[in-house]
């Protein structure tokens, strides 16, 4: 045990200094807080330096060559006749856009929008959407009742709701998708950063020739366990650190956002099962990292050969909105027991599926075993693949090494 | 109880087969040469050794011991694919290791001054190992593995890709390894190393022990049949003679089976050659390695 805790704490300070890894503990979060909440403020920009033109009095432009559209008056468009006129004044900027409805419309639905080179205005949705309740507003001019317009005219308002087994209906909590989410991103990037430092770690040490000496000095165990160890805790600090972040930025984002969110609402349960994940997953993708590390010839190679691993643990957020749509569907299960994808299924599923008692048990239990099995073969290529220098081992030396 | 005792080992990878039916051992204090060609064996045979690789069949011992955890604070090994972590500072990468050997904090870092600065390297312990010339970083690696005072030492290929001054000082450390009584097994296939270090020695070639014991002892199992030859004159064409290296005034002759010296000395003296020095030698070690494996290679 005190050689293993030798090897951990020699990874832990290699790991922790280099500059690769303060980088993507510290700024990473930063950046990833700093991105979303860009976005969502260039949405706000956008649509409010639209309007501050509508302020001025700027309107945008029809050429109507359908004649359909009846223009009763209208705070953002004016119909023009004079097609070169209003080019004209369109580029000296006397109209915020111009729009053009060709004779075929009623046949085609297509609006010509016009621009100028340096500003797109079909990428602004704020102009879209004006210009689609534009649309519409004309074709309903035939509907005489306000109300009935008025709902043709909205878009549909969802408003969550959640059974529960007693048959009562409540509103959804946004509280139960807390934990998901944060999940998500803190599995991927804790994952994916360990991952990559194991890799090099071990494939370096076959690469500079270290392991040989390593060895003689320490068993398999010990080596494998103190690799584990010591980058398990360097990432334990990481996701702290991150989870200490998310503390301070989900409330000053809620606020921002207008989502209400209090921390105190986050279920207890949701986070101790979290946690449970998260330790299993890691020391999955651990194990396989440390079998493909030792396995590839270099660490280039070692790179490609674990781009298996660290895509299929990203396949869930591409198929995420079928799991949530259907949690029990047949994808949702299969998901939930391979265990590449199973760390994210399992916490979305138990966050937002209410799962039977036996799925609970059984999901971990699972990804439990597989972290054995994982651990088991990664020992055995580690055997196996760290001597052969230059070159990694067929798939008839790798199963005959097996048994 | 020996040092290292191995007894009819065996090793084959795939259809190659690396070692057959070695046998040999090392006496506790004594230096023991391993001497081969590259690709002989010597490597797979310490491997095995250490449990690094698992053997096919035979006895390979430590202490009368198999190899295991029980036993690797008491060996200092140098690999012949040597490394170390690049990024890593000196100081580090050498208290990391002492450590491992078993070595407390401060007991390892005495140790690993008094190391530096025997092999001239205490200026560069903040440097990282990827700063250091390869000459530098094998002095490292000697380092770590005589640092926890082993009992045994497994030096493969220690003088390998050395320069003269780095491997007058690592020749210097051994010298005084040896004075303090370590027990030393060291591969080489450099016969000059060799000889003036080993005790004993065991020459493989392709897998296959082709002479085992002390260089004296060894050399004697060979006939002799050279003669150092120092002269003035022209060398007639001699007969007898199996091989030649002429040197200008010096030669060395290797004569025919079943011939006389005394034969070749006549003729010399027959062709007007002054003779200064005519001496009857058996085969250097040099000699015996290539008649060894070259007898194997073919």
């Amino acid at each position: 045990m005190k050689k293993t805790l030798i090897v951990a704490e020699f990874e832990f300070l290699q790991t922790a200094k280099r500059w690769q890894f303060l980088a993507v503990t510290l700024f990473l979060p930063l950046f990833i807080v700093f991105i979303s909440f860009l976005s969502y403020k260039s949405g706000t920009f956008a649509t409010n330096s639209l309007q501050e033109k509508f302020e001025k009095g700027q309107k945008i432009a029809i050429i109507d060559e359908s004649d359909f559209f009846k223009f009763s008056k209208d705070d953002y468009f004016v119909k023009v006749k004079d097609e070169t006129q209003v080019k004209q004044d369109f580029l000296n900027e006397k109209y915020i856009g111009l729009l053009k409805i060709p004779k075929d419309y009623m046949k085609t639905g297509v609006v010509e929008l016009i621009s100028q080179k340096n500003q797109v205005l079909g990428s602004s949705k704020s102009f879209k959407k004006i210009t689609e309740s534009f649309v519409r507003k004309q074709l309903l001019e035939a509907i005489q009742d306000e109300q009935q317009r008025k709902r043709i005219f909205n878009s549909v308002q969802f408003k969550l709701l959640i059974i529960d087994k007693k048959l009562n209906i409540n509103n959804f909590d946004f509280h139960q998708m807390i934990v998901p989410l944060l999940f998500l991103v803190i599995f991927i990037l804790s994952t994916s950063t360990a991952s990559t430092f194991l890799l090099q770690s071990v494939s370096e040490e076959k690469e500079n020739r270290t392991v040989e000496i390593l060895l003689s000095t320490v068993n398999d165990n010990q080596l494998i366990g103190g690799k584990v160890l010591g980058l398990g805790f360097a990432t334990l600090i990481q996701v702290l650190i991150w989870v200490l972040m998310s503390l301070v930025a989900i409330p000053a984002l809620s606020a921002q956002m207008k989502i209400p969110i209090q921390l105190s609402l986050i279920p207890i349960s949701h986070v101790v099962f979290g946690v449970v994940v998260l330790f299993l997953g890691f020391l999955f993708f651990a194990a396989a990292m440390i079998g493909v590390g030792a396995i590839a010839s270099n660490y280039k190679d070692a790179q490609q050969l674990s781009s298996f691993f660290i895509i299929g643990s990203m396949l869930p957020i591409y198929v995420l909105q079928i799991i949530l749509n259907d949690i029990h569907g047949t994808l949702s299960q299969v998901l939930y027991y391979f265990p590449i994808t199973s760390p994210i299924v399992l916490v979305s599923r138990f966050c937002l599926g209410n799962l039977p008692l036996w799925e609970v048990i059984a999901g971990p239990l699972f990804l439990l075993v597989c972290v054995i099995v994982a651990v088991m073969l990664a020992a055995k290529s580690f055997r196996l693949g760290c001597l052969m220098y230059n070159r990694r081992p067929s798939f008839k030396e790798f199963v005959q090494h097996l048994f | 109880m020996k040092a290292i005792e191995v007894n009819n080992f065996s090793k084959k990878f795939g259809d190659f087969q690396a070692v057959s039916d070695l046998s040999f051992h090392v006496d506790p204090g004594e230096i023991f040469g391993f001497l081969g060609r590259n690709g002989a064996g010597k490597t797979t045979t310490i491997r095995s050794l250490l449990r690094i690789y698992q053997p096919d069949t035979g006895d390979l011992l430590i202490q009368n011991q198999i190899f295991g955890d029980h036993l690797k604070n008491d060996i200092g090994y140098l690999p012949e694919e040597r490394g170390l972590y690049t990024r890593a500072k000196v100081i580090d990468t050498i208290m990391y290791f002492a450590r491992l050997k078993g070595l407390s904090r401060s007991t390892a870092s005495q140790r690993a001054s008094e190391l530096l600065e025997l092999m001239q390297l205490t200026e560069h312990s903040n440097k990282t190992i990827q700063s250091l010339s390869s000459g530098m970083q094998q002095k490292v690696q000697i380092i770590i593995s005589i640092i926890h005072k082993p009992k045994l030492l497994i030096l493969d290929e220690p003088f390998r890709g050395l320069d003269p001054i780095n491997r007058q000082i690592i020749y210097d450390t051994l010298k005084g390894l040896k004075s303090e009584g370590y027990t030393i097994l060291f591969s080489s296939h450099q016969i000059a190393e060799i000889e003036e270090f080993s005790d004993r020695v065991i020459m493989i070639a392709d897998g296959k022990s082709r002479a085992y014991g002390s260089i004296q002892d060894i050399k004697m199992q060979f006939e002799p049949r050279f003669i150092q030859l120092n002269y003035h004159g022209k060398l007639p064409h001699l007969e007898t003679v199996e091989e030649l290296n002429d040197y200008g005034n010096r030669a060395e002759i290797k004569f025919k089976e079943n011939t006389s010296p005394q034969l070749i000395l006549k003729q010399l003296i027959e062709a007007d050659v002054l003779v200064e020095k005519f001496e009857i030698t058996r085969p250097s070690l040099n000699q015996i390695f290539i008649q060894l494996c070259g007898e194997a290679t073919s």
